[in-house]
C-alpha cells in the first residue's frame, strides 16, 4: 500500500479523533498535537496505536525505535505531524 | 443459536483456595459444577506465566511452537531487545480460529494475546489492553460502540487503566488492599455484564470469557486467602480484608451460575487456569549473582538496590542500561519468566560466546547456578534449570531463552542489582505455581469424578471435541478418556483431524522493535498493571 503523506495523516487524525471520544477528550486534535501531553497518552498506548497502524498499513513500522529516541532528547513528547512524518516515510519504504 | 461450549478461564486459580471457599458454602455454584461433573488438577506449561500459558491453552501448542515465552520477549534470535508481545506473534492457529474454520462462531472475551483483534466469526474484547485503547481491541468494529451504550459500562475499570493499578500496587501499602480488591470486584462486574449482554444477544458456540482478579489478588495479598498461611490469632484488619477477598470469590461464583444459566442447560461448561499460586518468601536477584560469577557486567555508574528485595519501579525503568553490553554474557531480560539469555557473538572477536563454546559455557553457568545454596541451611536454591531444548522445542525456539530456572520457593527471579543475591521477603507474597485447576461438566463429562493431573495443552483438544470437531494431529495435549462419560465415549469416539499449519518464524523483522529505553518504560507499565514482580 502506497499512501501520500496527507492520506496517512487523515487516517492517523481519524483514529485518533474516534478513540478520543471514549477518553471523553473535549479538544481539538490535529497536525500539532503532542501525544504525552496533548492527549495524556503513555508509552504502552502510543505501542497499542502503532500496532493498529502496523496491522491497517501492513509494513513494519519501528515505532519502538521512534519513542526511543523521542524519550532520550531533551523535549521528549512527539506531535501527530511527526509521527505521521515517521509513519510515512516507513509505509513507503523510506524509513532509516 | 444457543452455546455449545461455554469456556471460563480462571487466571491464577488454584483448588488451594478454591475448596476452602467451596466447603465454606462461598462459591456454590462452582461447588455445583464440581459435583455434577469432573475436576483434576492442571499442570501448566514452562513458564507458569500469563501470556504463553493461555496461548498453550489457547493453541494446544507449547511455547517453542506457538511462539509466546513472556510479556516482552526477544525480537530476533540475535538481538538483545524484546518487544511487547502481540497476537502476530502467536504462530499457531487458536481454538477460535478452528472453531471458525468449521464453521463455528467463536466469542472471546479478556483474553490476553488478542490485539489488535483477529477478525473472527464472533466477538472479541481483548484483554490485557489499556483502556484508551479497548475500541481497538474489539471485533467487529461497532461491539466497543455497543458495549459503550449498555449501563453501568465502564471501560477504566473493564480494561486496564494505570492510575487505578498503580494506586492499588505501587509500595503495596496495607491501606491500599481494600480498594485492590474492590477494584477487581468492579473489573469482573464489568466483564460479566459483557459477557451477559453477548450471552443474550448474539450467542457464540464456542464462548470463552477470562476473570483474572483471582491473579491480581494473589499476587499481593496471598497471605489472605491461603487458609495455610492464616494466623492463629489474625487481628481486626486482616479479617476485614480476608472477608473482602472471599467476598470478590463469591460474586465471582455468582457471575459464573449466571453465565452458565445464560449459556442454557445444553451448554457443556469448561473451567480453567492458565497456572496456580504459592507462596514466595524470598527473591533471587539473578542478574546480581551473574555478575558475582563473572558472567554478566553492570556499567560502572551502576548503584546498588538497597531497598531490602523490593522491586522499584524506578529500579526496573531503568535496568536494561545498567549492562555492560562489550563483556555481559548472560543476563534476564524481564523478571516474570525466570528466563536467563546467552548473548552469543555474532562475529570473530565480538561481543559474546563464540559459538563453538556455547555448549560448554551453557553447562558450566548451569553447573554453577545448580552450586548456588541457601547460606544457612545449605539447600539449593534453583532446584530445576531448563535448556531450551528441553522446555521450547519447536519452531520458535530461538528467541526462547537458553536456560529457564526453577526456583526453591516457585518465586519469580528479580532483575535488580542488589547488596545480596538472596534476600527474604518481608511478608510472603503471592507467586506462580504449575498446578492450576480444570473443573469440566456436560453430558461428555462424567460426574462427580476426581482424576489425575491433567495438561493445560489438554484443554483445547477437549473444547474442540465438545464442539464435535476433531483433534489436529500436531496438538500437544490429549481429550483425556479418564475424564469422559463411557457411554458418550463410545458414541462420540475422538477424531483427529489433519495438522494445523504454522506461521512462520520471525526472522530479523524490525516491526515493533523495542530498544532498551522503550522496553524498560513499558516494563515499567506492566509493574502498574500488577504482573510484574
Amino acid at each position: 500500500m502506497s499512501e501520500s503523506k496527507p492520506e496517512v495523516l487523515a487516517y492517523v487524525l481519524n483514529l485518533l479523533r474516534e478513540l478520543a471520544e471514549d477518553w471523553d477528550y473535549e479538544g481539538d486534535i490535529n497536525a500539532d498535537t503532542l501525544l504525552f501531553r496533548g492527549l495524556n497518552l503513555q508509552s504502552l498506548d502510543v505501542v497499542v496505536l502503532g500496532n493498529s497502524i502496523v496491522e491497517y498499513y501492513n509494513k513494519p513500522i519501528p515505532y519502538a525505535d521512534f519513542l526511543a529516541e523521542i524519550g532520550q532528547r531533551e523535549f521528549n513528547d512527539v506531535s501527530v505531524s511527526e509521527w505521521v512524518e515517521f509513519t510515512h516515510s516507513h509505509i513507503n519504504g523510506n524509513g532509516a | 443459536m444457543s452455546v455449545r461450549t461455554l469456556l471460563i478461564g480462571v487466571d491464577g486459580a488454584t483448588f488451594t483456595v478454591l475448596d476452602p471457599l467451596m466447603e465454606a458454602g462461598l462459591m456454590p455454584r462452582l461447588a455445583g459444577l464440581v459435583a455434577d461433573g469432573v475436576r483434576a488438577e492442571l499442570r501448566t506449561i514452562v513458564p507458569a506465566l500469563t501470556p504463553p500459558a493461555w496461548t498453550s491453552l489457547m493453541t494446544g501448542r507449547r511455547p517453542g511452537h506457538h511462539g509466546i515465552f513472556d510479556f516482552f520477549q526477544k525480537s530476533s534470535a540475535d538481538s538483545e531487545k524484546i518487544e511487547f508481545a502481540t497476537h502476530k506473534d502467536v504462530l499457531t492457529p487458536t481454538i477460535w480460529r478452528l472453531a471458525n474454520e468449521a464453521g463455528l462462531s467463536a466469542t472471546v472475551l479478556n483474553f490476553p494475546l488478542m490485539v489488535p483483534a483477529p477478525a473472527l466469526n464472533g466477538h472479541v474484547v481483548a484483554g490485557w489492553l489499556p483502556w484508551r485503547q479497548l475500541r481497538l481491541g474489539c471485533h467487529p468494529s461497532d461491539l466497543y460502540g455497543r458495549l459503550k451504550g449498555l449501563p453501568s459500562f465502564n471501560v477504566r475499570e473493564l480494561a486496564m487503566d494505570m492510575a487505578l493499578e498503580a494506586k492499588a500496587t505501587e509500595g503495596a501499602a496495607e491501606e491500599e488492599f481494600e480498594e485492590w480488591v474492590r477494584l477487581h470486584t468492579r473489573r469482573e462486574a464489568q466483564w460479566l455484564m459483557v459477557a451477559e449482554h453477548l450471552l443474550e444477544t448474539e450467542p457464540s458456540d464456542l464462548f470463552a470469557v477470562l476473570f483474572d482478579g483471582p491473579d491480581k489478588i494473589g499476587h499481593l495479598l496471598w497471605r489472605y486467602i491461603d487458609p495455610g498461611l492464616w494466623p492463629a490469632a489474625p487481628d481486626a484488619e486482616m479479617v476485614r480484608i480476608r472477608d473482602l477477598c472471599h467476598d470478590y470469590f463469591r460474586r465471582l461464583d455468582e457471575g459464573i451460575g449466571r453465565l452458565v444459566d445464560l449459556a442454557g442447560p445444553g451448554a457443556t461448561v469448561i473451567i480453567a487456569s492458565d497456572h496456580g499460586f504459592g507462596a514466595t518468601t524470598e527473591v533471587f536477584h539473578i542478574n546480581t549473582w551473574l555478575a558475582e560469577h563473572g558472567y554478566l557486567v553492570w556499567r560502572d555508574d551502576v548503584t546498588l538496590n538497597d531497598e531490602g528485595g523490593t522491586l522499584g519501579m524506578g529500579h526496573l525503568s531503568r535496568h536494561i542500561h545498567w549492562f555492560d553490553w562489550e563483556h555481559t554474557l548472560a543476563y534476564a531480560s524481564t523478571p516474570t519468566s525466570n528466563g536467563i539469555h546467552i548473548v552469543v557473538a555474532s562475529e570473530p572477536g565480538g561481543p559474546g560466546v563464540p559459538p563453538a563454546e556455547y555448549e560448554a559455557f551453557r553447562a558450566r553457568l548451569m553447573a554453577d547456578l545448580h552450586r548456588f545454596r541457601d547460606p544457612a541451611s545449605g539447600e539449593p536454591i534453583v532446584t530445576e534449570i531448563h535448556t531450551r531444548e528441553e522446555a521450547f522445542a519447536g519452531a520458535a525456539m530461538a528467541l526462547a531463552p537458553d536456560l529457564t530456572l526453577v526456583l526453591r520457593d516457585g518465586g519469580l527471579v528479580s532483575i535488580l542489582p542488589a547488596d545480596d543475591p538472596l534476600k527474604p521477603r518481608p511478608q510472603p507474597e503471592g507467586t506462580h505455581r504449575p498446578l492450576g485447576v480444570f473443573i469440566a461438566a456436560g453430558p461428555e463429562f462424567r460426574a462427580g469424578a476426581t482424576v489425575g493431573e491433567l495438561s493445560i495443552l489438554d484443554v483445547a483438544p477437549v473444547t474442540l471435541y465438545c464442539l464435535g470437531l476433531g483433534v489436529p494431529a500436531d496438538f500437544e495435549g490429549r481429550v483425556p478418556g479418564e475424564i469422559l462419560a463411557p457411554p458418550y465415549l463410545a458414541a462420540h469416539p475422538v477424531a483427529q483431524a489433519p495438522a494445523t499449519t504454522a506461521a512462520a518464524p520471525k526472522e530479523n523483522e524490525a516491526e515493533g522493535e523495542l530498544d532498551p529505553e522503550s522496553e524498560s518504560a513499558l516494563l515499567a507499565r506492566l509493574m502498574e498493571l500488577g504482573y510484574l514482580d
